[in-house]
C-alpha cells in the first residue's frame, strides 16, 4: 500500500525540500495612470508576468508601455544584474526560508507572537497554502498562480501588503471621535488588515470574484493559512522595497548596489545595522500596528431599525426614510456635504468604467444596483469600505470628511439601492 | 463465493453498503437499491461460479474428451434437457431479464415521481397536510454552495398564509434586503419538507447528499426545485461541560452538526451524525472540495432561533 501511495503521488501534501521562492519577473508598475477603458482586460492577458507581456498590442498596458515617458513609472526586475539577483535571493531566503520552511527572521518575539508567525504554524499554512490556495495565488502569493489569468476579478497580489477589505483605519478619523489613546501620530501610508479581517475573507469569500468560501476549513488551520499570507505578504513588501532601493531613477532603470553600502549592504538594509530597524523590522512593525486596537475602525452609533425588523414602528420607518434620503443626497452631492460618489459610481456603477489599480490589474468601480459587495453585504462592512476606502482600489476614504451619522445615511442608501419595492417603500412622502 | 456472499448478503444487513438514511423516502431509494443488488449479484455470484468451475472442468486435454458423467454434470443434466435447442436458451435469455428490467421499471415509477417532481410534492402532500414547506434557496458555483433563507418575518408571513405563490415569490422577484446568505450551511428542520431551489452560477454542478438520498444536478439558467424530508436531527446548540449555552468570540450562540463536538477538538461527538453535500458533478479543479453541511434542527422553534442568530450577524452595525 505504501508503495501504491507514493506512485499515486501520494507522498505529503507540502512543497518539496528543494523548491526556493522565485525572485520576482513582473514589472513593478509604480504608477499606471488613470486613464479609463471600457473594457476589461481580455482572459490570458493580466496580470503581468514579465515586460513582454506589454509589448502585445491587445494588451492593455500596451499603450502605457509605448508611451515614452512611461519609462519612469514602472521597474523591470530583469534588468538586474545576475550577482544582485543573486545576494537578493539568498537574502530573501535567509530571511524567508523555502516555501517548505517558511519563517520570517530578525523580527521581535512579541510581533512573532502577536501576528502568529511562528515556524511550526507557518510549516502548517505552507501546507495548507499548497492545498487550498496556490492555484490562483501562486508560489510567492503573487497572485499569479494557473489559473490567475483566466479568472476576473483576479486573484489578490499580496506581495504589496495592501488588502482591500479590513476593518483598519485608514483615515486617522480625529474630527469626529476623540483622538486615540496610545496611537502614534498619523501617516499617509496604507495599513494592512487585520488577522480577524483577513480570516473573514477566507470564511466568508468574496461575492463575484473567483475567491470562495472557505468555512468548512477548520478555524486553526485558516489561522495557520492567515499567518503563511501575512509571511508571503511581508517578503513581498521587503522585495519590493529592496529593488525599488536598487532604483534610483527609474527612467534611466538602471541597478545599482551603491545605495546599500552607507547601510552595511543589502543585508544590512534589510536586516537593520547596530540597533537600528532595517526593512524587514519597518514591515513587520506596520502589520503589527494594525493589529493594535486603537487602527480599528470606530463605528458612530447606528440609530436606526431596520425596515424588516417586525418590531419596526412608523417612527423608525420614518427615520430610516430621512436617512435612506440624506445617504441618496450625499451620495449624489446635491446636498450641503458630498461624498463624490458619482465621480467614479456613473449611474450608480451602471456606467462606471475601468481603470488600472495598485497592483496593475483592472477595477471597475462597484455597480451599486446590483447589491453584490464583495467586502460583506453586513452594513458594518459597508460602513468600513466608505469609512476607510479601499485599498489599492482607488476608492476613497471619506472618514473624517463625512460625519459617523453621515456615513451611516450612505449606507442605508446603498442597501436600500438594489432593491426597488424597498426605494419606493423608503421614499418620504410627497410634500 | 463466500467472500461475494458476505458482500452482497451480509453486508446490506449490516449496514455497510449505504450511510445512514435520514429522509422519509430514502428507505423507498434504497429497496431499490437492494432489490437490483439482489438481482445482479445473484446472477454474478451465478455466472462466475460457472466461469470457475468450467475452466477448471476443462481445462487441457481434447474437447470432447472426459465427458464422463460427473458432480457438475448431474446439476446441470435436468437444465439441459429442457434447453436443448438454441431457440429455447435465447428465448430464455430474453424473457427473463425482460421480466426482471420489467420489475424494476415498475417498481421505481412511484419513488421516482415522489422524489423529482415537485408538483407531486404539493399536491399529495402539501395539500392534504396544510404544511407549509422550507423554502431555501441553493445557488452553486465554483467552489461553494451558497445558500440564501427568508427572514425570520418572511417566514412569519408564510405562517400565516402558506399558498405556494407566496412562498416561492421571495426567491423569483427579490424586493426587500431582508434575506440570509450564508455559504455551505444548509439548516432545515427535522419532520419538515423542505424544498431547495436549485441554480448555478456558472458550470453543471451537481447537489449530492447520500444521507438524504438526493441527487440532483443544477443546471445553468434553470431553478431547479429539489425536496426532501429530514426525520432525524442531528444538530444541538452548544454547551459547555456546566451546562451552559456558549457563545463564540463575536458573541453568538453555536449550532453544531454531528450532534455535538467536542469542545476541545473540534471533532464530531458522533461522527455519523455529521452530513455532507458533495458535488457530485465534475465541475473544475476545485471540485473535490466543494462540500457543504446540512444541519437538521430538531423543532421549528431550534431553528427560528438559529435564523435570528444568523439574521443578527448579517445585520451587524458595530465591531464584533
Amino acid at each position: 500500500l505504501p508503495l501504491f501511495a507514493a506512485l499515486a503521488g501520494c507522498g505529503g501534501d507540502g512543497y518539496a525540500e528543494s523548491l526556493t521562492y522565485p525572485l520576482r519577473t513582473d514589472p513593478l508598475i509604480l504608477d499606471a495612470g488613470g486613464k479609463e477603458y471600457q473594457e476589461p482586460d481580455r482572459p490570458g492577458q493580466l496580470p503581468l508576468l514579465n515586460v513582454k507581456d506589454m509589448e502585445d498590442p491587445r494588451n492593455p498596458f500596451f499603450d502605457f508601455f509605448k508611451d515614452p515617458d512611461s519609462k519612469s513609472k514602472y521597474i523591470d526586475p530583469a534588468r538586474m544584474p545576475a550577482e544582485a539577483q543573486q545576494e537578493l535571493r539568498e537574502a530573501l531566503e535567509d530571511l524567508f526560508g523555502t516555501p517548505a520552511h517558511p519563517k520570517v527572521d530578525g523580527i521581535s518575539a512579541d510581533s512573532r507572537e502577536i501576528l502568529q508567525l511562528q515556524q511550526q504554524t507557518l510549516e502548517e499554512g505552507s501546507r495548507l497554502y499548497r492545498l487550498h490556495c496556490v492555484q490562483c495565488h501562486g508560489l510567492t502569493g503573487d497572485g499569479r498562480g494557473p489559473t490567475a489569468k483566466w479568472v476576473n476579478p483576479h486573484p489578490r497580489d499580496y506581495r504589496k501588503g495592501l488588502f482591500k477589505f479590513q476593518s483598519v483605519d485608514q483615515a486617522d478619523d480625529d474630527k469626529f471621535f476623540p483622538p486615540r489613546k496610545g496611537a502614534p501620530p498619523s501617516d499617509d501610508k496604507f495599513r494592512p488588515p487585520r488577522r480577524d479581517d483577513l480570516i473573514r475573507t477566507l470564511q466568508e469569500g468574496v461575492e463575484g470574484t473567483a475567491m470562495q468560501s472557505y468555512n468548512m476549513v477548520p478555524e486553526g488551520d485558516l489561522n495557520a493559512i492567515v499567518s503563511y499570507v501575512i509571511h508571503l505578504s511581508i517578503r513581498g513588501q521587503v522585495e519590493e522595497e529592496t529593488i525599488k532601493a536598487m532604483v534610483p531613477d527609474p527612467a534611466k532603470g538602471e541597478f545599482s548596489l551603491d545605495g546599500f553600502k552607507s547601510r552595511g549592504g543589502m543585508m544590512g538594509y534589510l536586516r537593520g545595522k547596530r540597533g537600528a530597524g532595517g526593512k524587514v523590522r519597518e514591515v513587520v512593525d506596520s502589520w503589527r500596528d494594525a493589529q493594535e486596537d486603537y487602527r480599528k475602525i470606530r463605528v458612530g452609533p447606528y440609530k436606526f431599525k431596520d425596515p424588516t425588523d417586525p418590531s419596526a414602528t412608523k417612527e423608525d420607518l420614518k427615520a430610516f426614510q430621512e436617512s435612506v434620503q440624506n445617504g441618496y443626497d450625499i451620495f449624489l452631492g446635491r446636498g450641503p456635504v458630498s461624498g463624490g460618489c458619482t465621480q467614479c459610481h456613473y449611474d450608480y456603477g451602471r456606467k462606471a468604467l475601468f481603470k488600472f489599480d495598485s497592483w496593475g490589474t483592472m477595477v471597475r468601480p462597484r455597480e451599486l444596483p446590483r447589491g453584490h459587495f464583495r467586502g460583506g453585504r453586513r452594513p458594518v462592512d459597508i460602513y468600513y469600505r466608505i469609512q476607510s476606502g479601499i485599498n489599492g482600489s482607488g476608492m476613497l476614504k471619506q472618514g473624517g470628511l463625512l460625519s459617523p451619522d453621515q456615513i451611516w445615511d450612505v449606507v442605508n442608501f446603498v442597501r436600500a439601492l438594489p432593491y426597488p419595492a424597498m426605494r419606493q417603500h423608503l421614499q418620504p412622502p410627497a410634500e | 463465493m463466500a467472500g461475494c456472499a458476505a458482500m452482497f448478503v451480509v453486508a446490506p444487513m449490516a449496514g455497510v453498503w449505504l450511510p445512514m438514511a435520514v429522509s422519509s423516502h430514502a428507505w423507498d431509494i434504497d429497496f431499490l437499491f437492494y432489490v437490483i443488488l439482489g438481482v445482479t449479484g445473484f446472477f454474478f455470484i451465478l455466472t462466475e461460479a460457472l466461469l470457475v468451475a468450467f475452466m477448471y472442468r476443462y481445462t487441457g486435454g481434447d474437447a470432447g474428451v472426459g465427458w464422463a458423467p460427473s458432480v457438475l454434470w448431474s446439476i446441470f443434466k435436468p437444465l439441459a434437457n429442457v434447453f436443448n435447442s438454441a431457440h429455447k436458451v435465447e428465448m430464455a435469455w430474453t424473457v427473463v431479464p425482460s421480466l426482471i428490467l420489467l420489475y424494476v421499471a415498475f417498481a421505481q415509477v412511484d419513488t421516482w415521481q415522489d422524489v423529482k417532481y415537485k408538483s407531486r410534492l404539493d399536491q399529495d402532500v402539501l395539500a392534504k397536510t396544510k404544511e407549509m414547506p422550507l423554502q431555501i434557496e441553493v445557488s452553486a458555483r465554483q467552489f461553494e454552495w451558497r445558500m440564501r433563507y427568508p427572514s425570520v418575518a418572511t417566514w412569519k408571513e408564510w405562517k400565516k398564509d402558506p399558498s405556494r405563490e407566496k412562498s416561492t415569490r421571495w426567491i423569483k422577484n427579490r424586493q426587500f434586503d431582508d434575506v440570509l446568505d450564508i455559504p455551505n450551511e444548509l439548516h432545515v428542520i427535522k419532520n419538515r419538507h423542505v424544498v431547495v431551489q436549485l441554480s448555478t452560477k456558472d458550470v453543471i454542478h451537481s447537489f449530492n447528499s447520500a444521507h438524504m438520498r438526493i441527487k440532483q444536478d443544477a443546471l445553468p439558467g434553470k431553478i431547479i426545485p429539489v425536496w426532501f424530508k429530514p426525520i432525524e436531527s442531528n444538530v444541538i446548540k452548544a454547551k459547555d461541560k456546566d451546562g451552559n449555552f456558549i457563545k463564540d468570540k463575536d458573541g453568538y450562540y453555536i449550532w453544531q452538526d454531528g450532534r455535538g463536538r467536542d469542545l476541545e477538538t473540534g471533532q464530531p461527538l458522533h461522527p455519523e451524525y455529521v452530513w455532507d453535500i458533495a458535488c457530485a458533478e465534475l465541475c473544475g479543479w476545485g471540485h473535490y472540495r466543494m462540500v457543504g453541511k446540512i444541519f437538521v434542527h430538531p423543532d421549528e422553534e431550534d431553528f427560528l432561533a438559529w435564523l435570528e442568530t444568523a439574521a443578527a450577524r448579517e445585520r451587524a452595525v458595530g465591531h464584533q
